[in-house]
């Protein structure tokens, strides 16, 4: 397990044809994914009796083609999945630097104390319970993910500026004169970037499931938008009259996406983590790492 | 010990005070209950009847002392609703709720904690390396899907489960199982990881140079230290469970507090939503209490230290 070792070939390859489905998915698509051919509702996926290549993947009860849905869903998936990470990463990062390098100052004492009563709460119930309160829609789920994920990253990049700033490196900047912000933005922060990444690789298909399971839940996305959890939802309702199509096959979309990114987000875990990587050439586990993932939810609920 | 006990059971006040204000505050400061309650064509006066009447014209602060004197008199008031007491509501769906967090519970680690010693004994080995990638695929199948996958098998293909509802055990079978999927994933690595440590340490080195047969090694000397994580992700996990478990219990339309308190969150409808918080958080208080003193029993170093 060297530092250059090679991301896991089948999963970086599903996962680049997966982003490059969303990113073009007005060129991929076959169909409009709002367009409602109700003379053809439900009709089966092609390679099943009575379905047709005009579908491939057949339609839903409003007769909308599930193959356009599942590609315009990637793409709320995706964005769902990074750029509430990025607000999670950009408020915990900015707090936890702060903290950091301002250490038992006031600051540092009411922020704890906040990240534990934050890490108290399930996420689930802070997200249903705002969105429930304030409506729908894709912009306020994806600032909501965001703004409940801030927690993990501020006690995150708080422990590893308290453990790098002892350091020499940083007395030598210190002692040349360097400005405070320069020690922490040029000096602290490159060296508390590999735990922030492993934590990021956790941290987007957990995103990307909660915007799923709360559109599902009907308090995620507003209802035209293609998101995968919601097409799941209003596909469900065909299951019992045998037409699985409308909802397993969305969803095996999102497990796939899913499942990719976790097996990527190890690998990154591995080559980042020297803590991972020593483990695993002594294959014995060690306790876990200050940088490791809390054991929280992955999937919900 | 009584001081001890009673430190305890003043922070569990105190921290119950805390979540229930919040929520007071948060559902207060947002939402309007008449909005969603009055039907559209009431007008206005009657609206400010009806708000009166549920005592939502009051100033905040009137309000939240109003609830916590109701509080301490064993009164959360009535939902909007149905006009019954929101603690009774509550309450009737609590066994419900119980029952499906306390078999996905047994589930995850009937399953969890042989899969782990199983994946322990032979690192590397072809049972190490299945569990391994299943345990991967466990955490990458969101919990909903899971269920519609399991109706759609056994409920819809072969029929031999109901899908909705609550009533026998065969009710409780694949919701248990749903919840319980991602943390037979969890209890597995834990174990497996746990009690690797453990087997390298002195006493079970000990143990084997005295001649002691290895499944007794395992499980008699390395399990028992090897299970003390496993206890304290236990606690943290029942709180997750419960959270968890709505949207098992909006699947498989298990009439739980969960799903109710779902329901009241979509109507605005306050008092059932606060004696919900209350209600879990006490149970949160009460489970971490009981996780810390299970760990003193478990682990006589934490227990002789006090």
């Amino acid at each position: 397990m060297g530092r250059f070792s090679r991301p896991p070939l089948l999963p970086t390859i599903i996962l680049a044809l997966l982003i490059l489905a969303a990113v073009f998915a007005p060129l991929i698509a076959p169909h409009d994914p709002e367009q409602q051919s109700l003379l053809m509702r439900l009709t089966p996926p092609a390679w099943v009796q009575g379905g047709t290549w005009r579908y491939p993947l057949g339609t839903d009860g409003l007769g909308r083609d599930v193959a356009s849905n599942i590609i315009y869903g990637l793409r709320v998936s995706l964005l769902a999945g990074i750029v509430s990470v990025a607000i999670s990463v950009l408020l915990g990062g900015i707090a936890g630097l702060i903290a950091g390098a301002a250490a038992d100052g006031w600051f540092d004492t009411v922020l704890m104390r906040l990240v534990d009563i934050q890490l108290s709460i399930p996420v689930v119930l802070i997200a249903l319970a705002v969105l429930a309160l304030t409506g729908r829609g894709l912009g306020k789920v994806i600032l909501v993910i965001g703004l409940v994920g801030w927690a993990q990253y501020a006690r995150l990049v708080r422990a590893s500026v308290l453990a790098e700033r002892r350091k020499d490196y940083v007395l030598a900047a210190r002692l040349l004169g360097a400005s405070r912000r320069r020690v922490i933005f040029r000096h602290l922060l490159p060296n508390v970037l590999g735990p922030l990444f492993v934590q990021i690789s956790v941290d987007i298909p957990r995103a990307v499931e909660l915007e799923a399971s709360l559109s599902f839940l009907g308090l995620g996305v507003a209802v035209t938008t293609p998101s995968l959890g919601l097409r799941i939802a209003q596909g469900y309702q065909y299951l019992f009259s045998g037409a699985w199509w409308p909802s397993v096959l969305p969803g095996l979309a999102l497990v796939l996406l899913v499942l990719c990114e976790n097996l990527i987000g190890d690998w990154v875990r591995d080559v980042l983590d020297p803590h991972y990587r020593r483990r695993r050439k002594s294959r014995i586990p060690a306790a876990p790492a200050p940088t490791d993932p809390a054991p929280t939810e992955r999937t919900l609920p | 010990m009584a001081r001890f006990l009673l430190t305890r059971a003043l922070q569990a006040l105190f921290t119950l005070w805390v979540v229930v204000s919040l929520v007071f505050l948060l559902i207060h400061a947002t939402g309007d209950p008449i909005a969603v309650l009055a039907p559209q064509q009431m007008n206005a006066h009657d609206r400010a009847i009806l708000r009166a009447a549920l005592g939502l014209d009051q100033p905040l602060t009137v309000q939240y002392f109003r609830y916590w004197a109701g509080v301490l008199h064993g009164n959360l008031g009535v939902s909007y609703y149905s006009g019954q007491p929101a603690m009774r509501l509550i309450l009737e769906r609590v066994p419900v709720t119980l029952e499906l967090v306390g078999l996905s519970i047994g589930v995850a680690v009937l399953l969890g904690v042989p899969f782990g010693i199983w994946a322990a004994v032979r690192p590397d080995g072809v049972a190490d390396r299945v569990l391994r990638n299943l345990s991967v695929l466990g955490s990458s199948v969101p919990t909903f899907f899971l269920g519609i996958l399991l109706i759609y098998v056994f409920s819809v293909a072969f029929n031999i489960l109901p899908a909705s509802g609550a009533g026998g055990l065969q009710h409780f079978i694949m919701p248990a199982f749903t919840l319980a999927f991602f943390r037979i994933a969890l209890f597995t690595r834990l174990v497996r990881s746990t009690l690797l440590e453990t087997l390298n340490q002195n006493h079970v080195r000990t143990a084997r140079a005295k001649g002691v047969s290895e499944p007794v090694v395992i499980l008699k000397h390395a399990l028992r230290t090897a299970l003390l994580p496993l206890v304290t992700v236990f606690g943290l996990q029942f709180g997750q469970l419960f959270a968890g478990a709505v949207i098992t219990e909006t699947i498989f339309a298990l009439p739980g507090m969960n799903r109710m308190a779902l329901q009241a969150l979509y109507r605005l409808d306050y008092p059932i939503i606060l004696a919900y918080v209350l209600v879990v958080a006490a149970m949160f208080v009460t489970i971490n209490f009981l996780v810390d003193m299970a760990y003193g029993l478990l682990d006589p170093r934490v227990r002789d230290h006090g």
